[in-house]
């Protein structure tokens, strides 16, 4: 009974936020569409640089995709609760409001997750990316790694969305932010230092370097990026439930979350 | 005229953040690419891929404004009293979108002056009165495509999740990184049969000042001509069902 209730919140909360409840609909956009968004890239890529970079650019997008689909859901999530006046209920109900959020983060991981994965096959086989059999542990580590650090990202910035009356121009500015400082279509060391010094503190970048090195297309020490980017979403964990707990302690002073917005 | 004007005046009003990431940003996005990706290979010629650049701002602004221009009537409840107005619909659907493509203009103005400025790169305009005219011709195109675009998503509830799904496609279709006779017959018949490949092949050809850059603007006017009589004739339609059924597709 009680793995039914848990079930049950998960699925409601998907029920709430996803558009896409056709398979119809799931095979466009979660499929389609991500093969569309990778082509594009592709040809971006080949027409200026060469067909030999199409697989790092793809790889890449591959990575950037998953992370877009996570950011935007999780996001979404805190906008409709803002929108249908449901986020003070979160904090007024008995369930720790900490939980409600990671329950509801469900959906986007497993959303991410099988971005990810059709991903891979798709750079498999439509781009002729080579599964790397020898090290398809290491992928399998990888994956649950970058969709760590991806949501604890996610969650942070999905709180910090509800600080801004325009949601949709602050995701769209953060997701090109991501497309140019994570590496996804050029190494992070052509970034002038600053800026790659920057670039190394956000989530992806690390991820995108160790899964190129997994498929041999960068000569990276995958253990050592894989344990950075760890580190990075174990810190943006922590902000994200320094900020929550803040934003419920002044919700529960004032009566109000974030009502003057 | 008035409603033109009034329609610029009120998408580029600065208070207005719906568009601003498309106008403002996302040029910005593109060039960072072109300009770090320049750096992996030097010896590339960055004029074609700074118009591409421009050229994929004007596309993402049209599809999304004029592509919801006619539902998005319905979202603010004004659908009703443009049936009632004294102007026809189709008048107001084409001044929309009209004034979107001269916003789109100002996207790639926008984009070449990034470019110039922030990203040092030379726009190699060998003659600006042709290029002028092939904007225009670009511009009449765009105009029609995003007319087309606000008939078509009428039907959509997605509207938005529909957009995204053909922002890329349409860019690949259209021949703005790899030209369309290269594509296979299937994609390339359908490639000839959208307006703007023909604008985005105008403005391509008057910047090598290419001998096809004359016939390229010729048909592009007559494709969409053709498109615009078409467009006409479906509004005119959509007009008659609304105020006889008060609802079609998803309005």
């Amino acid at each position: 009974m009680f793995l039914i209730n848990k079930y049950g919140f998960t699925n409601l909360s998907y029920k709430a936020i996803y558009s896409f409840q056709t398979i119809r609909l799931f095979i466009l956009f979660r499929i389609v569409d991500p093969f569309m968004h990778y082509i594009f890239f592709a040809t971006l890529a080949s027409s200026l640089v060469g067909s030999d970079y199409l697989k790092y650019v793809v790889i890449g997008n591959i990575a950037y995709y998953t992370c877009q689909t996570i950011m935007i859901n999780y996001m979404n999530m805190f906008r409709m609760e803002r929108r249908y006046g449901t986020l003070e209920l979160n904090i007024a109900s008995p369930t720790p409001t900490l939980l409600i959020i990671f329950r509801k983060g469900i959906v986007p991981l497993l959303d991410g997750l099988f971005v990810f994965i059709v991903g891979l096959v798709i750079g498999w086989v439509l781009f002729g990316i080579t599964m790397p059999t020898g090290n398809l542990d290491t992928l399998l580590m990888l994956i649950p790694i970058t969709m760590f650090s991806v949501i604890s990202f996610s969650f942070l910035f999905a709180s910090v969305s509800l600080l801004f009356s325009n949601v949709n121009l602050f995701l769209n500015i953060s997701l090109a932010f991501f497309q140019v400082f994570c590496g996804v279509n050029f190494s992070v060391t052509l970034l002038p230092e600053p800026l790659e010094m920057l670039a190394r503190m956000l989530p992806l970048t690390h991820s995108i370097e160790a899964l190129r090195s997994i498929y041999s297309l960068e000569n990276y020490d995958v253990y050592q990026l894989l344990g950075k980017e760890i580190i990075i979403g174990v810190c943006y964990l922590t902000v994200s439930v320094l900020l929550v707990s803040v934003m419920e302690k002044l919700a529960r002073k004032n009566g109000a979350l974030l009502k003057n917005i | 005229m008035y409603l033109l004007i009034r329609e610029i005046k009120y998408f580029t009003n600065f208070n207005n953040k719906m568009y601003q990431f498309l106008l403002f940003f996302q040029p910005l996005m593109f060039l960072s690419i072109v300009y770090f990706l320049k750096q992996v290979r030097g010896d590339i010629n960055s004029d074609k891929f700074v118009l591409a650049s421009a050229l994929i701002s004007m596309w993402s602004y049209v599809l999304y404004s004029s592509g919801s221009a006619l539902i998005s009537q319905k979202w603010n409840d004004t659908l009703k009293l443009l049936i009632a107005a004294p102007a026809s619909l189709f008048a107001v659907i084409l001044t929309k979108a009209l004034s979107n493509s001269v916003i789109a203009l100002i996207s790639m103005i926008l984009s070449f002056i990034y470019a110039r400025f922030i990203f040092q790169f030379n726009i190699g305009i060998a003659n600006y009165g042709y290029f002028l005219l092939s904007i225009l011709v670009l511009m009449f195109s765009l105009s029609v495509v995003g007319l087309i675009l606000a008939i078509v998503f009428v039907a959509s509830q997605n509207v938005f999740d529909f957009q995204n799904l053909i922002l890329t496609p349409m860019i690949l279709l259209c021949g703005v990184f790899i030209p369309v006779e290269q594509f296979p017959v299937v994609l390339k018949f359908i490639a000839y049969l959208i307006p703007m490949t023909w604008g985005i092949k105008s403005v391509q050809d008057t910047l090598v000042l290419s001998q096809t850059m004359f016939s390229s603007m010729g048909i592009s006017i007559v494709v969409s001509m053709i498109y615009l009589f078409l467009a006409y004739f479906i509004v005119k339609k959509i007009e008659v069902v609304l105020r006889k059924t008060g609802s079609l597709g998803a309005i």
